[in-house]
């Protein structure tokens, strides 16, 4: 059967038919996919860009039409950390034809994101008392850039273990747009995977946040001053991936549970840190591994404590 | 994903010769075999693909969301999933079809599901008629007033996954009720299919506009934008009860908003740059 296709499509090519494709790549950004493509055969005229979080094209969602002179698209608001698919479907007098499936994983660290570090871009729009952990579990929690204050219940915001967060993220879910008031208590946790984005600890407690358990979290434009002890902490197998962030005044920036053998994998991408009391990354773990780029230090300490499988820096500069 | 769709399509342009040796070539190439596309079938409603982009990471959908009436059985989890979907997509729709009895209303589901698989395929021989066949019924089953939310519903694929983005953020603090996002969600496409009507009049994407015509043409296009977010929250309002949900909305709509925002000024700078 499909050595008669294979000589069916031979005859039809030359009988002068020519495949009709559309060709489409797809390249990353911070937090966008920049999306270009190409005719063969084909003329367009109504255009349309999908998006979907897998690649089969069931259930993708239309995030775009294009004019028929358009051959670009920047697909933005994407989630740092997750990998895109897309296509450009083009319809001539009603019947359709699809180009193939661009894939890419905007920013995070490797992703090829670039631009400035600039941290959390949030000014205060007004404040928020909370008396209890803001659990998000799934989708997006948006602050508006509202400084949420803890209350006293939920800790308060010193070194002593035990204290409850102000935000608990879960199961990939996103929590964006928001500043964490003067007591800190126990920032943010993270259970099965996260998303951060656009955050400021105005004055880190126990830990800016803490993976609790495995999954893949994705922290982006972040700003957090004066961790007594740690930025980040991680008690669970896990993927951290960190970019665009600016951590001052803090013991160190990222601490693996002490005495702990998992591994963790972390990169951190285009970050301002300084005034790191011991050093960036510690680890007891021999199977976990860690890598820090394009990033500007300042009285950073040691950049590897411990007995990392791998630590290694590129393109880091000291100002 | 159990489903490898085709990839390009042969486009015929040429010779009446030519068109005698495809269709001999093609009766040739599958005379002895199963057909590589599927045969469309409006009573089987076949189906494939998970949703994932418009599910993922929401529990909290499985609570929301009803089983449509008449709704068939799914055979399997592709199925069940692409019939969830439907379901989630299309009801408002089924708020008030008194007028369809039970066989029709069977129907109208399968039709609607054959639609959303097809809408999914890529480039499948005969996709475009099915897809047509599918259509047809579905506009003969509907009033006209009925049908009009249909076609509201049919482009609803973007809001819906914002919506369940946004209502599945807040679920733990100020959790949402249907009726708060049918509301939403109907006065969001109302005001959004305005606005693409006046992104389509804007030519904002024409290559061949000068940059001072297209920078009008942004600034008209950008201006439109914010009238569509403001009108759109400002009638939300007066449905929402609850003061932290409409908080929390403008909120993520400010942001996702922004994100549109820069998306226009992209297609602006790519044209400019003759990107196009």
């Amino acid at each position: 059967m499909f050595s008669r296709i294979l000589c069916g499509t031979a005859l039809l090519a030359f009988a002068g038919m020519a495949q009709a494709t559309i060709s489409l790549s797809a390249s990353p950004g911070n937090a966008q996919v920049s999306l270009s493509w190409s005719y063969s055969n084909e003329t367009p005229v109504t255009q349309e860009v999908y998006r979907d979080t897998d690649s089969n094209p069931s259930g993708r969602v239309r995030i775009g039409s294009v004019s028929s002179s358009t051959r670009s698209f920047t697909a933005t608001g994407l989630s740092n950390g997750t990998t895109y698919y897309f296509w450009i479907k083009n319809t001539v007098s009603g019947t359709a034809t699809n180009s193939n499936t661009a894939s890419a994983t905007p920013a995070g660290s490797g992703g090829g994101g670039g631009g400035a570090i600039t941290g959390a871009t949030c000014s205060s729009s007004g404040s928020t008392s909370i008396t209890a952990t803001i659990r998000v579990t799934s989708g997006t929690y948006d602050g508006g850039c509202r400084t949420y204050n803890p209350s006293g219940a939920l800790g308060d915001g010193s070194q002593e273990e035990g204290q409850d967060p102000a935000f608990r993220v879960e199961n990939g879910a996103t929590l964006r747009n928001a500043i964490l008031g003067n007591n800190g208590v126990d920032g943010v946790h993270f259970y099965n995977g996260g998303n951060l984005q656009n955050f400021r600890w105005t004055n880190v407690g126990e830990d800016a946040f803490t993976i609790k358990s495995s999954g893949t979290v994705n922290v982006s434009g972040v700003t957090g001053v004066n961790s007594e002890d740690k930025f980040a902490q991680v008690n669970a197998e896990s993927t951290l991936n960190v970019s665009n962030c600016i951590v001052d005044n803090a013991g160190k920036f990222l601490r693996q549970n002490g005495g702990t053998t998992f591994k963790v994998t972390v990169n951190v991408d285009r970050c301002q840190i300084s005034n790191m009391g011991e050093g960036i990354f510690r680890t007891d773990s021999s199977s976990s591994v860690a890598r820090l780029t394009n990033s500007r230090l300042r009285n950073s300490g040691s950049l590897c404590i411990g007995s990392w499988a791998s630590c290694t820096g590129s393109g880091n500069t000291n100002y | 994903m159990g489903w490898n769709p085709a990839r390009g399509r042969l486009r015929i342009g040429m010779s009446g010769v030519a068109a005698v040796v495809v269709g001999a070539v093609v009766y040739w190439a599958f005379s002895s075999g199963p057909p590589v596309a599927p045969e469309v079938n409006l009573a089987t409603a076949p189906s494939q693909g998970a949703m994932n982009d418009a599910h993922a990471g929401h529990p909290t959908q499985a609570e929301i969301v009803t089983t449509l009436p008449g709704t068939p059985a799914p055979v399997d989890p592709e199925e069940s999933t692409i019939a969830q979907y439907t379901s989630e997509k299309y009801q408002f729709l089924f708020d008030d079809l008194r007028y369809l009895n039970a066989s029709q209303v069977e129907q109208l589901q399968r039709a609607l599901q054959l639609r959303e698989r097809l809408s999914g395929e890529m480039n499948s021989a005969g996709q475009n008629d099915a897809l047509a066949r599918a259509e047809n019924q579905i506009r003969e089953l509907l009033t006209a007033a009925d049908h009009a939310t249909y076609e509201m519903l049919r482009e609803s694929d973007l809001e819906l996954l914002k919506l369940n983005e946004y209502a599945g953020g807040i679920s733990n603090v100020a959790p949402l009720s249907a009726a708060d996002r049918e509301s939403i969600l109907k006065t969001k496409l109302a005001y959004k299919a305005r606005f693409r009507q006046l992104l389509r009049d804007s030519m904002l994407q024409r290559s061949d506009q000068s940059p001072a015509e297209r920078e009008y043409a942004y600034s008209m296009t950008a201006r439109a934008l914010e009238d569509f977010r403001r009108s759109y929250l400002e009638e939300v309002r007066q449905y929402l009860a609850n003061d932290e949900q409409f908080a929390l909305l403008s909120n993520y709509e400010a942001t996702e908003f922004r994100a549109e925002l820069a998306q226009l000024q992209s297609m602006v700078d790519t044209t400019s740059k003759g990107g196009s």
